[in-house]
């Protein structure tokens, strides 16, 4: 908070200092994130975990050049699993609609050196594993390049008069076309229309990078759910021939909604995941 | 995979009725990594597993789970979400089942009266009765149309935000049948899961499962198994150590089975 002068003659209950206005601004660019994340638009999200065994997608990634990301091998892997069972790329209001995707789209978080920002592609159904890594590192490059938000970049003074009430009356009125959207033609499809652009109908996060070792979600309607890598774990195990030696895992998380899937159909879109992560031969194919 | 929409909503219909965000608790997630490697040697050197149905480990974790909530009747109170906390004599468990049409859903009715054979012949006989996971047995009422879900969530706010006027608007939260939920999640190979518990319920127990552990011994490195076990439960009924002394109780009577769980719990009216 600045020490600086603060215009009190524009206070309206709280004020804005000069250093809370880039802060508000900051909040307003994500007013969507914000008035989705009051418990109503919310999911019941369950969160759970399994672990996939690394050797052999170590071994497939080193086989292949260029050596594909592993992001792409998730999105890739997930995509297949997406095949096998749409319900986890459907997007859902809450209450009435379940609209299934026909070209479901994989959002892929993309770490930026300093922040994560999402990667949307609408084919990634189709689209083979080089294809998965080429447009994942493309995008990693051009956010990159791009200025990030800065966070002080106001003018010097005091907030401008009304800029807190302005502020209140955008996040009411999208707290309430959040509410009560369904009640106009198009409004939600509208509201879905905007999700998927943002982040597609399934999201991958791999934390991996940011070395993560725990992890709890939250899930944002409409998502039904959403997958995290976490970073991969060494611990000792018995092989099958009694001998005891190290075994890397990478640990996955899948965030789903409690209400609409049932805990075994869950897990086993999660081992569909694993799996293929397991066999990666199973990887490859799909438009180049 | 074929798959319909409308129709996953349509038998979905009861439990995202029941899944409204006012019927959420404080779910808060404890869990610790069981050794059962005691538990299992037991059964082997006993001759339980042996039996007809066998015993196992998952009949040793349900009756030491009924033994434990007996224990500590809080567990298996029914919980209004705001100032209503109602205990709950019967101990009836809703276990989670696989089964060849996949996962299911049944009771076993005064699990604590049982001892781990009877627990395996209870186990088959809720298998026998299993529903679907989706089933709500007495599920919440909710208004058709555009208008009826209008009315429905002005309700649900004017709950959310003075929840004593609940009676009053007719605000029916539903519940399951059973009166604690056991989930065995490690059936379907989760690993971990932490679940949203639902009023009335105030606690859930999820298995998941079993790991080998390579641990130091005496003569040097040795496996231990471990089956991790979580209790999610509500915040606003009891705290983490709550939580904390019913997985410690647990292991407890995991890790000597013949001290704890042969003896079956006589009913309510012939205890001193």
């Amino acid at each position: 908070m600045s020490a600086g002068p603060v215009d009190l003659e524009h206070a309206d209950g709280a004020y804005l200092t000069r250093d809370d206005a880039p802060l508000a601004a900051r909040l307003d660019a994500r007013l969507d994130a914000v008035a989705g994340l009051r418990y109503q638009h919310l999911s019941p999200a369950a969160n759970l975990h399994m672990s996939v065994r690394l050797e052999a997608l170590a071994r497939f990634r080193d086989g292949r050049d260029p050596r594909p990301g592993l992001s792409a091998c998730l999105a890739r892997a997930a995509a297949l699993a997406l095949e096998d069972d749409p319900l986890f790329a459907c997007l859902f209001d809450g209450r009435a609609r379940l609209v299934r995707a026909e070209r479901p789209a994989l959002g892929i978080s993309v770490d930026t050196g300093d922040a994560a920002r999402f990667v949307v592609l609408p084919e990634a159904l189709g689209l083979g594993l080089d294809a998965l890594d080429a447009r994942i590192r493309e995008a990693a490059a051009r956010f990159r390049s791009e200025a990030g938000p800065s966070f002080r970049a106001s003018p010097p003074g005091p907030a401008p008069r009304g800029a807190h009430r302005r502020r209140l009356a955008r996040i009411l009125s999208q707290e309430a076309r959040e509410r009560f959207g369904y009640l106009l033609p198009g409004a939600l499809e509208a509201r879905l229309a905007a999700y998927v652009a943002g982040q597609g109908h399934f999201a991958i996060h791999n934390l991996g990078p940011l070395r993560v070792d725990e992890f709890k979600g939250f899930l944002r309607r409409p998502a039904v759910a959403g997958l995290w890598a976490l970073t991969a774990q060494a611990r000792v195990v018995r092989g099958a021939d009694g001998r005891f030696a190290e075994e890397r895992r990478l640990p996955l998380v899948l965030v789903y909604s409690q209400d609409l899937a049932p805990m075994d159909r869950a897990c086993a879109f999660l081992q569909g995941i694993v799996r293929r992560l397991e066999q990666p031969a199973a990887l490859a194919g799909g438009a180049a | 995979m074929s798959f319909d929409p409308a129709e996953h909503l349509r038998r979905q219909r009861d439990q995202i009725a029941r899944h409204r965000f006012v019927n959420w608790t404080l779910s808060v997630h404890t869990r610790v990594d069981i050794d059962v490697t005691e538990a299992d040697r037991y059964l082997e050197e006993s001759g339980l597993a042996r039996l007809e149905p066998p015993v196992t480990r998952e009949h040793l974790w349900l009756c030491a789970a009924a033994r434990v909530i007996r224990a500590r009747p809080l567990f298996n109170a029914a919980y209004d979400g705001f100032r209503k906390l109602e205990p709950r004599e019967d101990i009836h468990l809703r276990v989670s089942l696989a089964g060849p049409r996949g996962l299911g859903q049944g009771i076993i009715p005064h699990a604590d009266r049982l001892d781990p054979a009877g627990m395996a012949r209870a186990l088959e006989e809720a298998r026998a009765r299993a529903v679907d996971p989706w089933v709500v047995e007495s599920p919440p009422r909710r208004r058709a149309g555009r208008l009826g879900r209008l009315l429905d969530e002005l309700i649900e706010v004017a709950s959310d935000y003075a929840p004593h006027l609940e009676d009053a608007l007719g605000v029916d939260p539903g519940r399951e049948a059973g009166t604690f939920d056991v989930v065995n999640a490690g059936a379907y190979g989760a690993e971990d899961l932490h679940l949203v518990v639902l009023r009335p319920a105030v606690a859930a127990l999820v298995v998941m499962q079993p790991r080998e552990d390579v641990v130091r011994g005496p003569r040097g490195p040795e496996v231990r198994v471990r089956v991790p076990m979580a209790v999610p439960f509500c915040h606003k009924v009891m705290d983490t150590d709550a939580a904390g002394y019913f997985l410690f109780h647990l292991q407890e009577l995991l890790e000597d089975p013949a001290a704890g769980l042969l003896r079956p719990v006589p009913p309510a009216e012939a205890r001193p």
